[in-house]
């Protein structure tokens, strides 16, 4: 009976499966024609301060709230770095819109997050086919003008050809992978199908931040033996092995290059081992949400005393926190000028503890708020409320001062703030742990 | 191993045949309504692109691409289906075979090597693939016993993603394999400029191929011969199964099915990446078996499609559709409950609520297989259909548990 | 690649020792609860974050600190530390009967794996109730005990034991003697065993099978409690997903000595620990964890029963 019944059926879907394939045949061209255009009917559905007016196209929309998309991964092992990270975004939309909104082309607009996790709830980390549908999302929604995230460059590889497709610019505050935007690293074709540039970063990538600590080590500490640890993540590997390169180059010796992955916690084998081979610094690639700042504990309880450099990845205050006392004599790196002294940034500090999130201030909490403000930004200079002005726009951000110092984008839309401030755990003037400034040098070609 | 299944379901009365028919007839009306309600699905974007109508309600591009997703992980769950719930072996690591497939795909048709095979050739490659994987793996394996083969695939699945990512040479390492290749017929490319629509209609080809095929080999000898060692191991031996070869062939095909899996997955995302394949992944396809019906087909597929689409769609887009619900409706006590409560930090919660009361109410499945339900029961080989009857009156009066589960092995 | 020396071996050995004993006290709680009604507890290792975060609100709530003036006594420190054991423990034990008797005695009658998906369910449920309440940060894990160290000179170098090892050493051997002794020579041990056999029969022999299963979850998760205790003090930090990845390892070591066994958990526990430490010594720590799972697929295919688990005789 079964049987029988299974095989209608079937008979039944392979038979409309058959239309099917012809309707789709000729849906095809359809759905291939520029998804601006296309989308003017569905967005303003969901829009519902949007007008009643029907005719607009050409990809302008009609509502009186522009979204930012935001993709992050807020959920999971992910959710240490993605919420404060987010915090950071909020805290931009926010203001803007306290002080009335952004005012494009003579008209004022509210501001409106849209915001899509790319943790799928049970995932345990960033999901990058998660962070392709909701680039479907927000290409679908005609009030998203500009998207921000995603967190992590292999999510940035599964949206950035979609997005590029749909002529809708983003802006990444922490993809460090420099291969998603250099065209000599060959992979741009892939990511910009159209051709134009319509990603856009403010972190330095892992082929700047690396070397520059490996220079400051060698050539300022006068350390000689590294030991190099990475995260085993896109960005930890990069900015460690772009480190382990340059600091041979300069004459030292890389006693060791070990993958921790993340999730571990006990770190009490790897640094007998990594103590053992007797090195003058540790070089660790990677986030303090990884559990850099356990490593920290673990290299002291093995009694290892010697500093640990990382990126800017652990410059936050989740490495302070944990690593408590043991934090003392580790190194960071931020690409920007000296971000203290920066009253932006002090302003950004006080905004975001009285704004009252549950997170505390993480290492991407500010370039959270800076992209966002990069993109508000180039909103009240866009000609039109239209996703092409606003990547003409972004294109154009010159000089654009804010917590991160002073931000303009190059031709590959990655920023052409190169320099690079260290920084060193210890107690500031008042007694308390902190990351103190200690030196800045800049760094690329010219 | 068994269990008593739940009363309400033995109650439906009489024998089994008047229900089966009435149940097939009921099954044919449903299934030709699903086909055709899963092939117009994505008409209406069409139309709307196409600028003819206006839809009233948001249906967008990351619906249909989600659906062309859930045809991927429906593939997966059937291949599943064939180890857990036909075979009866739990696998905890199918992921493994997963990434495999995917990987496959990824090396041989991309600008990574500069390989650019077709993919209606890799289907078959990566099937090929995963399949040897799977006899590899499971030849020295499979004279473990239940759990003990559970733990043994698990660590499988935790190994595999483990050498993708640190074989760089060869895998592209963390930073994955990027400029996946699209299908091609000829010179149109299925997918070009962010097309899903195409792509749903090729998960849902492959999928009608496979269930075809998945029909036909659950009532062969081979079909007949897994169900057997499920059942009953030695009983199986003794007719002259010979039950290694069969579970290696459950393992293989099952295999297989995620290596065609892969592939799709692996075009469609037009990228590989050694995050995606791990033990939650593996967790999130047996949950898709075991929601849906273990056993059966179609419990199977509408349990993937089920969970795929509450996780991706549903609870990712929850928070915003209460805002714009609250919005629309002006309901203040909503707007207020979405900025106050950020809904985006209980999206976990309310996932693992919704698995835990489907198992308290549905503990067999979406659709649980008939075949399983007669064949679960406990002593059944000495209680007859009337006196299983009787002794669940006397539970479901009695509401104390008088336990009439089956001796442990 | 350079050998390492003595001093370095003998200090991996006792990293592997130290880190299994918190591996064998977790899987104790996964042991008892596969014994007896053959479920992998997946929620045993969220069970194991939320003490950790229940042990360190309390110790905060007292202001206990290894600075704190009072804990040189050593009476005080050990009465703290009593105190804190038992207060988790009682919190994670009443926790793991809240959940059985919610999410699986239901299902007791259910098909074999629907216990399976629930526990999933359950392991998201705590694992998010662990981040809204601390945070998605790792918190730091105050120093109970101060951290001292005993330094044994091996040539030229030094093996350094931290006093904290040798105290998660002892206290989690002291646990399993204590269970051993409790499973083997009580009255509710034998019920827990005869119900572990065949509950059916174990009901006819007048035996309360819900209160002996209800028995087993809690013990198992305030073991759960007490592990999350010692690795708190050990590791220093503690973080919301942290169970997940605990329990895996926990969940493998009880497969490895032989699940239902409890000798075996902890055997398998010191094993994992030692393979850890071992391949983070001679292999790179990127491998570890597939050498881990190795060892166990190798161990599996030649001993199937796991290390210490008996044959059991084929239902016929």
């Amino acid at each position: 009976m079964l049987r029988k019944s299974n095989k209608l059926s079937l008979m039944i879907a392979s038979l409309s499966l058959a239309g099917g394939i012809l309707l789709s045949a000729c849906g095809g061209p359809a759905a291939s024609t520029p998804v601006p255009a296309a989308t003017t009917g569905t967005g303003a559905a969901t829009q519902p301060a949007a007008t009643t007016e029907t005719s607009g196209g050409g990809g302008t929309f009609s509502g009186d709230t522009i979204k930012i998309g935001i993709d992050l991964p807020v959920s999971g092992g992910d959710a240490t770095i993605g919420l404060p990270t987010r915090n950071g975004m909020e805290l931009a939309i926010r203001q803007a819109n306290e002080k009335g909104g952004v005012t494009v082309a003579g008209k004022t607009y509210k501001l409106e997050m849209y915001f899509l996790d790319d943790v799928p709830p049970g995932g345990t980390s960033h999901d990058p086919a998660q962070s392709s549908k909701n680039a479907d999302s927000f290409i679908a929604d005609e009030a998203v003008l500009v998207v921000l995230g995603p967190f992590n460059s292999s999510n940035a590889q599964a949206m950035m050809p979609k997005l590029n497709t749909a002529g809708l610019c983003q802006l990444s505050p922490s993809n460090t992978n420099e291969t998603l935007t250099k065209p000599e690293y060959g992979k741009t074709a892939d990511y910009r199908p159209t051709g134009k540039v319509t990603y856009f970063r403010t972190a330095a990538t892992d082929d700047i931040q690396g070397p520059a600590s490996a220079d400051y080590a060698y050539n300022e500490l006068k350390l000689t033996k590294a030991y190099v640890l990475d995260d085993t993540e896109t960005y930890g590997k990069g900015i460690a092995d772009n480190f382990a390169k340059r600091f041979e180059e300069l004459g030292g010796t890389v006693l060791g290059h070990d993958g921790v992955p993340k999730g571990t916690t006990d770190f009490s084998s790897i640094m007998t081992k990594v103590a053992a081979a007797g090195p003058d610094v540790v070089f660790y690639g990677g986030t303090s949400s990884n559990n850099i700042p356990l490593a920290r504990k673990a290299m002291k309880a093995s009694g290892l005393d010697v500093p640990l450099m990382g990126g800017d990845g652990i410059q936050d205050a989740e490495f302070l926190n944990v690593a408590g006392e043991d934090a003392v004599g580790s190194y960071s790196t931020v690409a920007a000028v000296n971000v203290e002294t920066l009253d932006e940034a002090k302003q950004f500090i006080a905004d975001y503890k009285a704004a009252g999130f549950k997170e505390e201030l993480g290492a991407y909490s500010g370039p959270g708020f800076e992209v966002a403000n990069i993109a508000i930004d180039a909103m009240n200079r866009a000609s039109a409320p239209t996703r092409e002005a606003v990547c003409e726009a972004l294109r154009n951000t010159k000089d654009y001062k804010g917590v991160l110092g002073t931000t303009s984008f190059d031709e590959n839309g990655d920023t052409t703030n190169k320099v690079i401030s260290f920084y060193k755990a210890d107690k500031d003037a008042s007694g308390k742990l902190a990351w103190v400034f200690v030196d800045q040098i800049r760094f690329g070609e010219e | 191993m068994q269990r008593a299944e739940n009363p309400s379901q033995a109650r439906g009365g009489g024998g089994l045949f008047p229900q089966a028919r009435k149940a097939s007839r009921n099954s044919m009306i449903a299934a030709a309504v699903i086909s055709v309600f899963l092939l117009l699905l994505p008409v209406p974007q069409m139309l709307s692109e196409a600028g003819i109508v206006r839809l009233p309600i948001r249906f967008d591009q990351a619906f249909i691409n989600a659906a062309a997703d859930t045809a991927c992980f429906t593939l997966l769950a059937l291949g599943l289906n064939i180890v857990v719930g036909y075979a009866g072996l739990l696998d905890l690591g199918y992921a493994a075979f997963f990434a495999i497939g995917t990987y496959t795909y990824a090396i041989l048709a991309s600008s990574f090597f500069d390989l650019h095979v077709p993919f209606w050739i890799m289907l078959f490659v990566s099937g090929l693939v995963t399949a040897l994987f799977g006899v590899a793996f499971g030849a020295p394996t499979l004279r473990l016993r239940g759990d003990y083969l559970a733990i043994v695939t698990l660590g499988f699945g935790e190994i595999v993603p483990i050498f993708i990512l640190n074989l760089d040479q060869l895998t592209a390492g963390t930073n994955g394999i990027s400029g996946v290749d699209k299908p091609a017929i000829g010179p149109v490319i299925i997918g070009a400029n962010n097309d899903n629509i195409s792509f749903y209609y090729l998960g849902l080809a492959l999928i009608v191929l496979i269930v075809f095929f998945i029909n036909r080999l659950r009532d062969s000898r081979l079909g007949r011969a897994w169900m057997a060692i499920r059942e009953d191991e030695l009983a199986a031996a003794t007719m002259g199964i010979n039950t290694t070869t069969t579970k290696l062939w459950a393992f293989g095909l099952g295999a297989a099915l995620s290596g065609f899996a892969g592939t799709f997955y692996g075009a469609h995302l037009g990228f590989a990446s050694p995050q995606q394949f791990n033990f939650s992944q593996s967790v999130l396809i047996l949950c898709m078996v075991i929601l849906g019906g273990m056993g059966n087909l179609w419990g199977v597929m509408l349990g993937a499609a089920v969970i795929y689409l509450l996780q991706t769609v549903v609870l990712i887009q929850l928070p915003t559709w209460l805002g714009n619900l609250g919005k629309s409706t002006n309901l203040d006590f909503l707007i207020s409950f979405n900025e106050n409560v950020r809904l985006t930090d209980y999206t976990f919660f309310i996932y693992g609520i919704i698995l835990v009361l489907f198992m308290l109410f549905r503990p067999e499945g979406l659709i649980a297989s008939r075949r399983r339900k007669l064949e679960l029961h406990p002593e059944s080989e000495k209680i007859s259909d009337q006196e299983r009857q009787d002794l669940y009156d006397v539970r479901e009066t009695n509401q104390t548990d008088t336990d009439v589960r089956g001796s442990q092995p | 690649m350079d050998l390492p020396s003595l001093a370095e071996l003998l200090q991996q050995i006792i990293n592997g020792v130290s880190r299994g004993s918190v591996y064998a006290l977790i899987a104790l709680g996964y042991t008892m609860v596969y014994g007896i009604i053959e479920l992998i507890n997946f929620a045993h290792g969220d069970i194991f974050m939320l003490g950790a975060f229940t042990a360190l609100t309390f110790v905060a709530v007292f202001g206990v600190d290894s600075r704190n003036p009072a804990l040189h006594d050593p009476v005080a420190l050990i009465s703290v530390l009593l105190i804190t054991f038992i207060f988790t423990m009682l919190v994670t034990g009443l926790l793991g009967v809240v959940i059985e008797r919610f999410a699986y005695r239901p299902l007791r009658n259910a098909p074999k794996l629907a216990p399976l998906i629930s526990a999933l369910g359950v392991s998201y449920i705590l694992q998010n109730i662990g981040q809204v309440w601390k945070g998605p940060s790792n918190i730091t894990f105050p120093d109970i005990i101060p951290e001292t160290f005993i330094r044994i000179p091996i040539g030229e170098q030094f093996l350094i034991i931290r006093w904290k090892a040798v105290i998660i050493f002892t206290i989690s051997i002291m646990f399993m003697v204590l269970l051993t002794l409790f499973v083997q020579r009580t009255k509710l041990g034998k019920a827990m065993r005869a119900t572990a056999q065949d509950q059916t029969t174990a009901q006819l022999m007048g035996i309360n099978i819900n209160r002996t299963i209800a028995l087993t979850f809690f013990i198992g998760a305030a073991l759960a409690g007490a592990g999350a205790i010692l690795y708190g003090m050990f590791i220093k930090g503690v973080q919301f997903t942290v169970g997940f990845a605990i329990g895996l390892k926990a969940f493998t070591a009880a497969v490895l000595g032989g699940i239902g066994n409890i000798p075996g958990a902890m055997l398998g526990g010191f094993i994992i620990g030692m393979v850890e430490a071992m391949s983070d010594t001679f292999l790179e720590t990127r491998w570890t964890q597939a050498v881990v799972f190795g060892v166990l697929i190798l161990i599996l295919v030649f001993r199937p029963s796991g290390l210490l688990g008996q044959r059991v005789a084929e239902k016929v």
